[in-house]
């Protein structure tokens, strides 16, 4: 039970009490975002390791900065924290491309060679969808393409559309965590949608 | 479709892909948050002083007395009262001087006490 309080705002003689995040919450919190959160740095830097990285990062500066936040103030600062450790992660990248141009990070893991889409074909142990293994290729693909697409995408546009759609967050909280105006998040998700729906459409993917 | 359209089916197969994270990449995830959730710090607790302090202190300035009127005549009473214990304290020396000149004067206090010194005074004078 939230046992901290913290007097945020007061008006006049009244005084407004709100709960701060207990431990368990956080957990909670995080236990509750965190693959969305890997997907993104996934979509975003296209390395895996890269990937758990800025996760990890993201987790720990949320925990160890803003645990006297709040719980309802966690998603919005978790996302902050997440798109700035990307946008980190590529600052680093850009000083270690102009020091070693022959490496490049971001080709590691895409050497073209060709894989078994069922190799990442994860087995539904609980079956609770009764589906064919046809049928599961079949949107284990569709899947694999989107998330291409979402790869294509610049990384704006690709922000606004995760954070609008994806992590539910309404125009207001999308420009706070990209830190640009709300018509700009507007005009991005447009874009990212209408590139998704082209992408899409090449493919012959109709969702 | 309409662009939202698109993008709530988007989002569900998104979604529905999250289940189908490597188990290994779900350890780390897991690991992850376990060494974020050792970096959670409590809020400590307000000391007790500064919180009452600092209480009365936003008390009294946001009290409705808290105006110029009132600052105006508590300053004077303070002014006063400053005034009052400077008069009462250089007075005080004067009577301890004059105890001093009463002890060490050949005069008797008696002198001192005539109530018709005054008057014998002001016949003398004439």
């Amino acid at each position: 039970m939230i046992s901290i309080t913290k007097s945020l705002h007061k008006s006049g003689p009244t005084t407004r009490r709100i709960p701060l995040v207990t431990r368990k919450e956080l957990s909670d919190f995080l236990a509750g975002v965190e693959r969305r959160a890997y997907k993104q740095a996934l979509f975003a830097v296209r390395d895996n390791q890269f990937a758990l990285d800025i996760v990890q990062d993201s987790m720990m500066k949320l925990a160890e900065k803003y645990s006297s936040r709040p719980a309802a103030e966690l998603p919005m600062l978790f996302q902050r924290i997440l798109q700035n450790t990307i946008r980190d992660h590529f600052r680093r990248q850009k000083v270690r491309l102009t020091w070693t141009t022959q490496v490049s990070s971001l080709s590691s893991g895409e050497n073209g060679d060709e894989h078994d889409p069922l190799e990442t074909l994860t087995a539904n142990s609980d079956s609770k969808n009764d589906q064919s293994p046809s049928e599961q290729l079949q949107q284990s693909q569709t899947l694999e393409i989107i998330e291409k697409a979402l790869q294509l995408l610049p990384h704006r546009q690709r922000q606004a559309f995760l954070l609008r759609y994806w992590e539910e967050m309404d125009v207001a909280e999308a420009a706070a965590a990209m830190g640009c105006s709300e018509g700009s998040v507007k005009t991005h998700c447009s874009r990212a949608t209408h590139a998704l729906a082209a992408l899409l459409k090449d493919k012959g993917i109709s969702l | 479709m309409n662009e939202q359209d698109l993008a709530r089916r988007i989002v569900q197969r998104l979604n529905g892909g999250l289940d189908n994270i490597k188990q290994g990449t779900l350890y780390q995830l897991q690991s992850a948050r376990q060494k974020a959730l050792d970096r959670y710090r409590k809020a400590p607790r307000p000391v007790f002083g500064l919180a009452v302090a600092g209480n009365v202190a936003f008390q009294f300035s946001h009290s409705r007395y808290f105006n110029a009127r009132y600052i105006v005549a508590a300053a004077l009473l303070v002014l006063s009262l400053i005034g009052l214990s400077y008069w009462q304290f250089v007075m005080s020396n004067d009577n301890a001087e004059i105890d001093v000149s009463l002890l060490t004067s050949e005069l008797p206090i008696n002198a001192y006490l005539d109530s018709g010194f005054d008057a014998w005074l002001k016949r003398s004078s004439q």
